[in-house]
């Protein structure tokens, strides 16, 4: 039992822990609701369906399908964000830096996915099935009819968005297409 | 065999070692065993150990010997001869405690396996590091290492987590984020069960479970240690280990027994040693463990025996071990360390006012902290000036940990080449989070000291 003493401050103690227990319980009511979007019994496996809720999914799902694949990759990078903590942190070292570069590089290692610039990205000749990261829509500056590039769409709306998470920069994938 | 139950074995695996090691270090039969503070201990000891082993393996490209029959096969026997020591430990009510804080803090455990990893610094840090120890067998074909293109994931920094996770990558045979998340959730729990056990040593406190575990759960439960908890940072790991280097520190400083103290003190070095597989300032960290204690020791008994001497300088020479080794492989490999441009003295100079002034706003960061921050600082400065009033100046040698790293960290923000004031808006909420544990025990044994004993309350 507390001492007589510590009576004293132990209400203190409860509603210091009932105003942080009422912000925790914000917390969890989303965990739940992530929670729920999850099947454990469905054929996908648990590790898909995480993915699936990944505002990358798509970069992830393309990185499987291109496993061991030599058709080449590219990542368009222009950068035309307003510079933050996560593009100028290493501008010293002169190394492009992004939330899309550091996906591409996550989910695609160990293959090195080369990074060039849109004025690279027109002199270079790609090969059918040849896979785009890019974050900007190539066909509206390339007409996907002269460029041959197909956008794949984004397959699932992500069903939720993790608590203080800003929103992913967008990025688009295309697909060479046959000759 | 599913994914979590291999984490389960092989988290029971580093349990086991660090039960193990304890008992060499305290002996198997010590009375005052007490789970609360045994278990976090232990996960940080069997840790500390199989990391250095792992550091031995990638410098020495043998980690292909790492499969899953050898992984299950070490932790099962592991768990066995742990067994033993381990339900001579067991106490009906901090079990009880331990189920109440789990029961509390399971959503945060449940989000940790079923979140996708985002953070970007989680990612590019430590999951990128992980996922190149799990498709390599050591330095030598390591893509990550020799390609400019990783850069940014800043190659000088500590390995251990990633390596500990690539072992957990090569039991299951695939990457799974969400495995190497629920293992780094169990250091946010054994925090919380570590703060709990600490602060219920007589040393510390003389709260009885009613108050102590509300006031524990009101810093714990805060925004930014939920966030950092379940999204692949490390802070909260290495906040686990300033906490049970300052807990233990703690008891030494306040344990009378020779003997006792010898082995708090030894225990205090080898667990501080787990610090420096972590991140960049652990090193600091096993330094500061190990000198602390030597100076505690010193102070305490003036003149040591040669056993004493022998003691010390083996934990000592075990503790420097791992920085020796990882500082040996960053050589050998020419792994270059970012902090090594000179920074102008002027230049240091002008960033002393806006550090102390980003010291001071982070008290408001509410959003992050909650009102835990504040309540502690108030606290804090209150039983400063009580010492200070008293002339009791002895007693505030228990912040000498906290307020050392501080100043470390402060020292770094001095001399960084890099964006100073982006680094300083970026970094130092984390490193908060790393020392708010360190600092409640600090606290809570100034505060101890202050007030009467319980026996002249009672009159």
């Amino acid at each position: 039992m507390p001492h007589r003493y510590e009576w004293y401050i132990l209400p203190l103690v409860i509603i210091l822990f009932i105003i942080h227990f009422h912000y925790y319980d914000f917390y969890t009511t989303n965990f739940r609701d992530i929670k729920n979007f999850i099947d454990p019994h469905a054929p996908e496996g648990l590790y898909r369906q995480i993915q699936r809720q990944n505002p990358y999914w798509e970069l992830y799902e393309q990185s499987v399908n291109y496993q061991g694949s030599n058709n080449a990759i590219y990542l368009v990078f222009t950068d035309q964000r307003t510079p933050d903590y996560t593009t100028t942190y290493y501008t010293g070292k002169k190394t492009n830096i992004s939330e899309l570069v550091i996906m591409t590089n996550y989910f695609f290692y160990p293959r090195v996915v080369p990074t060039i610039s849109f004025k690279q990205f027109k002199n270079i000749t790609l090969q059918p099935h040849d896979l785009i990261i890019a974050d900007i829509n190539l066909n509206a500056y390339i007409p996907a009819s002269q460029s041959g590039l197909i956008r794949l769409p984004a397959s699932v709306k992500k069903q939720h968005v993790m608590v203080n998470k800003k929103f992913e920069d967008p990025y688009y994938l295309f697909v060479k297409g046959e000759l | 065999m599913s994914d979590t139950l291999i984490l389960i074995i092989m988290s029971l695996g580093l349990y086991s070692t660090g039960i193990l090691l304890y008992s060499v270090l305290i002996g198997p039969f010590w009375k005052k065993h007490d789970v609360l503070i045994t278990l976090p201990v232990s996960w940080v000891l069997g840790n500390g150990f199989w990391m250095l082993i792992l550091l031995g393996l990638a410098g020495s490209n043998l980690l292909s010997l790492i499969t899953v029959d050898r992984v299950l096969a070490i932790s099962a026997i592991l768990t066995l001869t742990a067994l033993f020591f381990v339900l001579r430990m067991m106490r009906m009510v901090p079990l009880l405690i331990i189920a109440l804080t789990v029961f509390i803090l399971w959503p945060v455990i449940e989000h940790a396996s079923h979140s996708y990893l985002i953070e970007w610094d989680a990612i590019a840090m430590w999951f990128l590091k992980a996922k190149s120890w799990y498709l390599s067998s050591g330095m030598h074909d390591n893509t990550l290492y020799t390609s400019s293109r990783y850069l940014y994931s800043e190659r000088s920094h500590a390995i251990g987590v990633p390596l500990m996770i690539s072992v957990f990558y090569r039991s299951i045979g695939h990457v799974n984020d969400q495995i190497a998340q629920l293992y780094l959730v169990q250091y946010y729990v054994l925090l919380t069960i570590a703060l709990l056990g600490f602060l219920k040593k007589r040393s510390t406190t003389s709260l009885s479970w009613f108050s102590l575990w509300p006031l524990v759960l009101f810093f714990m439960i805060s925004p930014t240690y939920i966030r950092f908890a379940a999204s692949g940072y490390l802070d909260i790991t290495i906040a686990l280990v300033i906490a049970c280097v300052t807990g233990l520190w703690l008891t030494l400083y306040a344990t009378a027994d020779r003997k006792e103290s010898l082995r708090l003190a030894l225990l205090t070095i080898v667990v501080g040693a787990t610090a420096c597989f972590i991140k960049n300032e652990g090193t600091v960290v096993t330094g500061l463990a190990g000198l602390a204690t030597l100076a505690v020791y010193l102070f305490k008994y003036r003149r040591l025996t040669s056993w004493e001497w022998v003691g010390l300088i083996t934990a000592g020479v075990y503790a420097v071990l791992g920085i020796a080794l990882w500082r040996y492989i960053q050589q050998t490999y020419g792994i270059a360390i970012y902090l090594g441009q000179n920074i102008q003295a002027a230049t240091m100079l002008a960033r002393i006012k806006p550090i102390l002034f980003h010291y001071l706003d982070t008290l408001y960061n509410t959003s992050g902290f909650g009102m835990g921050l504040v309540v502690l600082f108030i606290v804090m400065i209150t039983t400063i000036t009580i010492s200070v009033m008293r002339r009791t100046w002895h007693h505030l040698t228990a912040y000498g940990i906290p307020l050392i790293l501080l100043l470390s960290y402060t020292g770094v923000y001095l001399i960084t080449p890099l964006n100073f004031s982006l680094q300083l808006t970026s970094s130092f909420e984390r490193l908060v989070l790393q020392l708010i544990p360190a600092l409640i025990l600090s606290t809570g044994y100034v505060l101890r000291n202050l007030t009467p004993p319980q026996h002249d309350l009672a009159n």
